[in-house]
């Protein structure tokens, strides 16, 4: 025997199905669902119960006992579906929630993965492909495409219910439909102050002001969401373009789909990483310094696109996850950079001193050029205004050095002062120690190379170098051309160090002085 | 455009006055409406009468009062209220009008 359940509906009991219970309870929820909300719901729900009960008693299963599943269904048919009960409720002026308009959804009937971009074409009436296409070619660039399509999966709702779908294929979507909205405002207001004007039994004249002030209401709020997606747009594209820049200059050394845009090798975070830390730390402080700049733009271009769409969006608990992946990166880099940074702590001098032959004029000419040397790419460091040479296959760091000429009231000689940081004062000094410099003394000639370097296998930790000139008052001084640009810039009796070349110069108490 | 949801759009628009000529009758209750409606061909589906129910009751336009009935729950006897009846009278003069003006378009 089948299973029956004794029910009250509108006070009156009945034996009913199971299955048929079923069904019964399913159609009451959706009706209690769409008429809940609405203003005298609960006594319409009451009143349609009333007249379900009315129905079953008229039935012939009525006092035999139960009632089945194909009364269920007839009394169904008689009061008519949910949708048709609250269908006429909809479009009233009252119930404003049915008149959202249009909505971004993702859309799961039209979806090949996860239905964003269905939705977006539904939302923006084009063809999905178009958007897929858009997706893919980003995502060709550095995954950044994939990674917004993979947060917009999380963020945006489904259209799974038939209002949602109804709210994300709703037309007109765009500018024209806020033009359309404002201008609708403005003729109901301007119909409501004529009535009013004209006695007709509208309302109060207070009501009249009160459109005036509810359109003007609506009127800035379409204004205030057209400046938010403007806003929303530059935020997108500013997070795509600085992804852009980031990863094309930092890491992939100019080069987008195996070709190199900038033409040069100006600056590869990673090679030049495993210059300055421990190698073995390159890889970490990659992906945390990707995750620190990457992830606040990939949130830019997220809320860019829900200030374009405004969109109702399930992201408190995405947010708050990428919030505190992001904290956790930057204290994790913070501390692996200040462990690191402790070998900067100390700094360090070295001087070497070299006794030069007395002569009454001295030729400055350039030994070794940095061109001469197997350099892979250069790197200009933030904050100074010396580059540094690095060498990938011999893992060596060449810097320039700079030159300047002082008077003395002893023996001419030449100094070579070598700057390092390290962990310790001793540390620095015996890194400093380290720096290699070549020249070559002649008789009345000194040859400078252009750079010295930082030897096999020594990171980078703030090396530098000054090559300090002594010689009496009264000496000539030639300078070849060449060696202009390791000068420092200013010598004194306002020569600046690009007029040096190929001249000779006095060398005086307080600089060097052009001769005649 | 699809004739039968122009069909619809028009009962529904007359679905308010209809209910509300039931009514002034004398006091009813919803089955008797529906039945009436249903005769008349205005109405296919039971349901939507309620939500309209409740609104002319909200606006003023209906009152009701409780009777108790041999079987079943007991039952909402509506009645309209003046303000109902000038209503009513309101549309009446309406619906001559709308009817006048159809016969004068389609005789041309």
């Amino acid at each position: 025997m089948e299973k029956t359940i004794k029910i009250n509906i509108a006070g009156v009991v009945f034996e009913i199905n199971e299955d048929a219970f079923e069904l019964l309870r399913i159609y009451l929820q959706s009706i209690n669902n769409r008429l809940k909300n609405t203003p005298g719901g609960a006594e319409m729900i009451e009143d349609i119960e009333a007249r379900i009960a009315e129905i079953f008693q008229a039935s012939p299963s009525w006092k035999t006992g139960v009632i089945s599943k194909e009364e269920v269904e007839e009394m169904k048919e008689t009061m008519g579906s949910p949708d048709e009960i609250a269908g006429d409720l909809e479009g009233e002026p009252v119930y404003e929630r049915a008149s959202r308009g249009k909505r971004l959804y993702r859309d799961p009937d039209h979806a090949i993965i996860g239905g964003v971009c269905s939705g977006l074409g539904a939302y923006l009436r084009i063809d999905p492909v178009w958007i897929r296409i858009i997706f893919v070619l980003f995502s060709i660039v550095y995954l950044s495409g994939l990674f917004v399509y993979i947060i917009l999966w999380i963020a945006l709702p489904g259209a799974f219910s038939p209002s949602r779908k109804k709210e994300l294929y709703a037309d007109p979507p765009g500018a024209g439909d806020y033009a359309h909205r404002v201008n609708r405002e403005f003729k109901t207001v301007q119909q409501n102050v004529r009535r009013t004007i004209n006695g007709e039994s509208y309302g109060k004249v207070g009501n009249a002001f009160n459109e005036v002030f509810k359109a003007f209401g609506k009127f800035f709020i379409i204004l205030f969401r057209v400046i938010i997606a403007i806003i929303g747009v530059a935020f997108i594209v500013s997070g795509f373009s600085l992804i852009f820049s980031f990863m094309i200059v930092g890491f992939f050394n100019g080069t987008v789909f195996a070709e190199n845009v900038l033409d040069t090798e100006i600056f590869h975070l990673p090679d030049f990483l495993s210059f300055i830390v421990d190698p073995a730390l390159t890889p970490w402080l990659l992906v945390l310094s990707s995750i620190v700049i990457i992830l606040p733009l990939l949130g830019m271009i997220y809320w860019g696109i829900r200030m374009v769409f405004q969109f109702r969006a399930r992201d408190l608990a995405l947010n708050l996850s990428m919030f505190i992946i992001w904290v956790v990166s930057c204290t994790a880099l913070s501390l692996l950079l200040f462990s690191e940074g402790i070998s900067f702590a100390n700094s360090g001098r070295v001087t070497e001193n070299n006794q030069l032959a007395a002569a009454d004029t001295l030729f400055l000419r350039l030994g070794v050029p940095i061109i001469s040397v197997d350099y892979d790419s250069e790197v200009h460091l933030p904050f100074e205004d010396f580059a540094l040479y690095l060498d990938k296959t011999n893992r060596s760091i060449y810097g320039l050095p700079e030159i300047n000429v002082f008077s003395t009231d002893g023996n001419a000689h030449l100094d070579i002062v070598k700057y390092s940081n390290g962990r310790t004062k001793s540390d620095a000094r015996e890194k400093a120690d380290n720096l290699i410099y070549d020249f070559n003394i002649t008789d009345n000639s000194i040859y400078l190379d252009e750079y010295f370097t930082i030897p096999e296998g020594n990171r980078w930790s703030g090396a530098y170098m000054r090559i300090r000139i002594y010689l009496p008052e009264g000496t000539v001084l030639f300078v070849e051309e060449d060696l202009e640009d390791i000068f420092d810039s200013y010598l004194g009796h306002g020569v600046y160090s690009y007029e040096l070349g190929n001249k000779y110069w006095e060398v005086t108490e307080d600089g060097l002085k052009k001769t005649d | 455009m699809n004739v039968e949801n122009t069909k619809a759009q028009m009962r529904k628009g007359i679905l308010e006055y209809c209910i509300l000529s039931v009514i002034s009758g004398n006091s009813c209750y919803a089955s008797d409406i529906i039945n009436r409606l249903k005769e008349a061909r205005v109405i296919v589906v039971e349901g939507t009468l309620y939500p309209l129910l409740t609104r002319q009751k909200n606006a003023g336009l209906l009152s009701y009062r409780w009777e108790e009935s041999q079987q079943g729950p007991p039952r909402k006897y509506y009645e309209l209220t003046d303000q109902g009846r000038e209503y009513l009278a309101d549309l009446d003069k309406s619906w001559d009008e709308l009817v006048e003006s159809i016969k004068l378009i389609r005789k041309k």
